[in-house]
């Protein structure tokens, strides 16, 4: 067969969960490892909040600080909430959580992870498509296509979607998908014109009617604000229009003022936040990892640790499979467990907003 | 002993740097210069653009002389004060709509505006109120040595009835100055045009612009009075500026260029050469200067090359023979050079001699594109059409003296009598074709807007605009002179329009009487057959050699090597995005000036980040995956600012990398998915 490649595992998307199921791979073992990456590297993220943890599962993993880049990663934002009253308070004394002490640049971090994960031996294949999978009793066969290179054939033992909350490979594979709201991100980069005045990377969330503001400030005098609604809301209302989105930005207490003086002139771009689990158990030499197997409400700020913790996790059920043929069904149970335990915690987040007990957003969630 | 200011028509050119500016050449194809926020001159430009990518202002630098040469200053011991004032206007959105050679009263009275019924632009706004279409700030003086006064409403002199638009616009940004003006060390005057701000509350639908739309260009009379010490009388002295769009490549001349307007109108029509011409009717044996009248001719049509792909202009100044030789044996190398140039049409042209309809010069079946080869000024609608370009009547006549040997070789010439100050300004802007053009357009070759050769006539003064404000619809072409915002009124607006939409043009070369045809939709479209022409390249460039020599600056600007030849305006793709993004071009400049006679022009400061390019298959058009071996580079601006400033060269590196890793291993088992031999599968 022409234009063939083999390999023991392959990952379909080159995010912190593929990249970080690679690097443990090749930290723990001597598979060999390929990354499939549908996109050019080169796609805006937007930071996130993360604890100390997270640099326990990075050790795990082979990551030392050392390995950041200058700024990738800043310590000690205020994250503040406006959340079951119109007074700002922190974050932290309202959801009770551990405390949120990073801002990582997701941007620099995806690609350090990814960087990593091919200096110790992946083979990455960026701007590349799956375009279909097929499944014999020893390999998995799947026919990808390069934007410019054009097709090839990868031949693996395991294949592990990493794709990202649209379970693109779970899908195609009929895999069955239990999804738990529509909640959707619909948000704006702006800059802050005046250039003399540097703007604070701080976080404040506020609740309206119809779901919750989140605000950042990033680096550079850039900042990223976006509503969380339901899907439904942004249809009705039509969000996705420049002049309705800022409507409903303007209805804020909090949320405006910090956007005095700044300019953008791009549409609201429309991101998927919804909350679902993929269930692989019963599909044998496949896995998901991170937001492909389980993705959560940002208001959790669960991604990208359990990006990594269910990527070291992968890694070890195919390492492991030689020695115990139910490595893969504890796999997803330990998902199972973790999934519920979300949602209670969700709930209890949700329940902390009574104000509008008619809007369709809350009562879904209270 | 008599005191006049130089240059007599100054051109001035906007920029979007609010930081730096930089000062009009003195020379004809040469560079502007550095200077400080004063005006004070530093040296030969070294950017175009300041640290954040923005175009610096040209400033135009007014000078007093004596007729001797002398200049004269606030530092010359006799003068006690220069007292400058200048009036810039914009008259754009007051005129009629442009339309191609209509309204040229050289056609005659018949083809006045009123007699074509040319409609008026924003229509919608009639009588005395269109008078309030104008931007019109009033005067602005200033005198003594490092002064500065602004073109904006607050500082309007009191009393004045200044015109300016509407503060807040739908599209683009509003106009709220159209420039300032400063003086130097020793008193000079500075003027400075405006930022490149335009804006309207229509789309943008045309090359010539829309209603609503107001841009900064300006145009208007400069005064100057001077006072001294030792009891000579005070002198008041006058002359001219237009405010243009940036020369994005300065040291490429149009073969025609406005000081060759000039000049002709000077010959012609005011026996500035007598012994030339007389009342018009030029000498048989003038003897011409090869150096002076034809040399610069043949160096203008080989210098096309490096912004426009005119094959056959660069084989035509191939120096098959000696064009210096007078010689009668040499004549007939001559007098078949000569023939392709086209002579010009009448005004209006009369058939059947319409030698401006002709693209080819043919002997048997044998063809060659007369010169020069691009468009004449009206190659678009169906009225009063010239497809291409002719030499103007004198450097035609010239053209012919050295034809028929009546010439000399002499690089030390007697200069014709017109200062090369004077020459250089409007030397550095379009003179032909017309349409409307890129500074001016066709009523500069009216004489009765001149009061002498090179100096405007001014319609009456100053007391009369502040009692009256300035007339929207009176044409100075019907002669009495012309009012501030008279030299640009009828060019595009926004000139980013016509800028954008008009860098070349499918030409039918068939049918004389016919430029474009009526589709059914109702649009129209020229009429084929078509010849691929060029309007005004040195301005407006087209083909470009990519000038990246940095691997940073290759991969900010797609990966195209340095050399290859692109289109210059790759990734802006709209009026609109034209009116936003119009200083992202780059400057087309000689690599190579030290040696002249070895030009090499390279495309520079460009604002790569601005855009983003993709090799698109051609598969993704075709459906054909076999397809996909070759691909189009595809140049765009991303909606949104924001990513242009996230994204980074090292997501782009890493990606290739990855590539050239991972397709290794591909290509151990591969049959054939290398990359071609060229490197490359880009076939622009």
């Amino acid at each position: 067969m022409p234009n063939t490649v083999e390999t023991d595992v392959l990952i379909v998307g080159g995010g912190p969960a593929g990249s970080s199921t690679a690097l443990s791979l090749l930290k723990y073992s001597n598979l060999k490892v390929m990354i499939i990456e549908q996109n050019d590297l080169n796609s805006i993220r937007v930071g996130e909040q993360v604890n100390a943890s997270l640099f326990d599962l990075l050790d795990y993993i082979g990551i030392n600080k050392s390995d950041f880049e200058e700024n990738s990663l800043l310590p000690g934002y205020s994250s503040l909430a406006a959340w079951g009253s119109s007074h700002i308070s922190s974050r932290h004394s309202i959801f009770s959580t551990q405390v949120d002490s990073f801002q990582l640049d997701r941007e620099h971090f995806d690609l350090m992870l990814l960087k990593q994960a091919s200096e110790k031996g992946a083979i990455v294949f960026p701007r590349t498509k799956c375009i279909d999978f097929k499944q014999t009793d020893t390999a998995w066969t799947i026919e990808l296509r390069h934007e410019t290179r054009g097709d090839f054939t990868i031949k693996s033992t395991y294949l592990i979607d990493a794709s990202g909350r649209q379970s693109h490979v779970c899908r195609k594979l009929g895999i069955p998908i239990e999804k738990y709201d529509d909640l959707v991100a619909i948000g704006t980069f702006l800059h802050f014109k005046d250039t003399k005045r540097a703007i604070k990377q701080e976080i404040l969330l506020e609740t309206v009617e119809d779901g919750w503001w989140y605000f950042a400030g990033l680096p550079n005098q850039e900042m990223v604000v976006s509503l969380f609604t339901d899907s439904a809301i942004v249809k009705e209302k039509q969000l996705q229009k420049t002049e309705n989105w800022s409507e409903l930005l303007s209805n804020t207490v909090h949320i405006k003022k910090m956007l005095a003086n700044t300019s953008s002139n791009a549409k609201p771009w429309v991101r998927n936040a919804f909350s679902h689990i993929s269930n692989v158990g019963a599909k044998s030499n496949f896995l998901a990892v991170g937001d492909a197997v389980a993705s959560f409400d940002p208001i959790s700020s669960m991604g990208i640790g359990f990006a990594i913790s269910s990527a070291c996790h992968a890694a070890k059920a195919i390492i492991d499979k030689a020695n115990d043929s139910n490595t893969f069904l504890n796999y997803q149970e330990n998902i199972n467990a973790i999934f519920k335990h979300y949602l209670e915690t969700k709930t209890l987040f949700y329940d902390r907003e009574n104000r509008w007990n008619d809007s369709s957003f809350w009562k879904k969630r209270n | 002993m008599e005191l006049k200011i130089h240059p007599s028509i100054g051109v001035a050119r906007l920029g979007n740097s609010t930081t730096e500016i930089c000062l009009s050449p003195d020379s004809i194809g040469g560079l502007p210069y550095d200077a400080d926020n004063s005006g004070n001159l530093i040296g030969p430009i070294t950017n175009f653009k300041d640290a954040k990518g923005l175009i610096k202002r040209q400033g135009q630098p007014f000078k007093i002389f004596q007729d001797d040469g002398q200049e004269i200053t606030l530092d010359t011991p006799n003068v006690t004060s220069i007292e400058w004032t200048v009036h810039l206007a914009n008259k754009k959105a007051a005129w009629y709509q442009y339309s191609e050679l209509q309204g040229n009263l050289l056609y005659g009275n018949e083809n006045s505006y009123e007699n074509q019924n040319i409609p008026f632009r924003n229509p919608d706004i009639t009588g005395s109120e269109r008078q309030t279409l104008i931007i019109d700030p009033g005067p602005r003086t200033i005198s003594g040595k490092l002064s500065s006064i602004g073109f904006d409403r607050e500082n309007a002199p009191a009393n004045y009835p200044v015109q300016y638009p509407n503060a807040e616009v739908k599209y683009g940004v509003a106009v709220t100055t159209l420039g300032n003006l400063l003086t130097d060390n020793s008193g000079r005057l500075v003027v400075l045009g405006g930022y490149g701000n335009a804006g309207g509350d229509l789309p943008l639908t045309s090359y010539g612009g829309s209603s609503t739309w107001h841009d900064d260009i300006s145009d208007g009379p400069v005064y100057c009075t001077v006072t001294f010490n030792d009891g000579t009388p005070s002198v008041t002295l006058s002359a001219w500026v237009i405010v243009g769009s940036p020369d994005f490549a300065p040291e490429i001349v149009n073969i025609s260029n406005l000081s060759d307007t000039m000049f002709d109108v000077g010959v012609r029509c005011f026996n500035l050469v007598p012994e030339m011409c007389i009342d018009g009717q030029y000498n048989p044996n003038y003897i011409a200067n090869f150096q002076r009248d034809i040399l610069p001719i043949i160096n203008r049509i080989s210098r096309y090359q490096w912004v426009a792909n005119v094959q056959s202009m660069m084989a035509f100044a191939s120096y098959q023979f000696d064009y210096s030789d007078p010689s009668e044996a040499n004549k007939a190398n001559r007098l078949n050079y000569a023939y392709y140039f086209r002579q010009n049409d009448g005004q209006p042209p009369v058939p059947p001699t319409l030698p401006q309809e002709q693209l080819f010069q043919t002997n048997g079946d044998n063809l060659f594109p007369m010169m020069p080869l691009n468009s004449g000024s009206n190659s678009v609608s169906n009225t009063n059409i010239m497809k291409f370009l002719a030499l103007d009547q004198t450097q035609l006549f010239l053209l012919e003296q050295w034809a028929n040997g009546y010439f000399v070789s002499n690089p030390s010439y007697q200069p014709f009598p017109v200062n090369q100050l004077d020459a250089a300004s409007v030397g550095n802007c379009v003179g032909l074709p017309m349409c409307p053009g890129i500074e001016v357009t066709w009523s500069m070759q009216n004489p009765v807007v001149y009061a002498s050769p090179y100096t405007i006539l001014q319609y009456q003064d100053e007391n009369w605009y502040l009692a009256n404000g300035l007339t929207p619809s009176r044409d100075e072409c019907e002669g009495g002179g012309c009012e501030p915002g008279d030299l640009t009124k009828r060019m595009a607006c926004p000139w980013q329009a016509d800028f954008f939409q008009c860098t070349v043009q499918y030409i039918n070369f068939t049918d004389p009487s016919v430029n474009k045809i009526k589709l059914p939709d109702g649009s129209s479209t020229p009429l084929p057959p078509t010849y691929y022409s060029y309007w005004w390249p040195p301005q407006s460039p087209w083909d470009v050699l990519v000038g990246e020599l940095t691997e940073e600056g290759q991969l900010a600007g797609g990966g195209i090597p340095a050399g290859q030849q692109m289109n210059y305006a790759r990734g802006i793709n709209s009026f609109t995005q034209m009116v936003q993004y119009w200083y992202s071009l780059g400057f087309i400049r000689d690599k190579n000036s030290y040696n002249s006679g070895f030009p090499f022009m390279l495309e520079t400061e460009r604002n790569n980040e601005i855009f983003t390019s993709r090799e698109v298959p051609v598969s993704t058009i075709s459906g054909n995956p076999e397809d996909a071996e070759t691909t189009i580079p595809v140049f765009f601006i991303e909606s949104s600012t924001s990513t242009v400033k996230r994204k980074s060269n090292k997501a782009r590196v890493l990606m290739e990398h990855f590539e050239e890793v991972g397709f290794k291993a591909i290509d151990i088992h591969s049959e054939g998915l290398g990359f071609p031999r060229s490197g490359t599968r880009n076939r622009r």
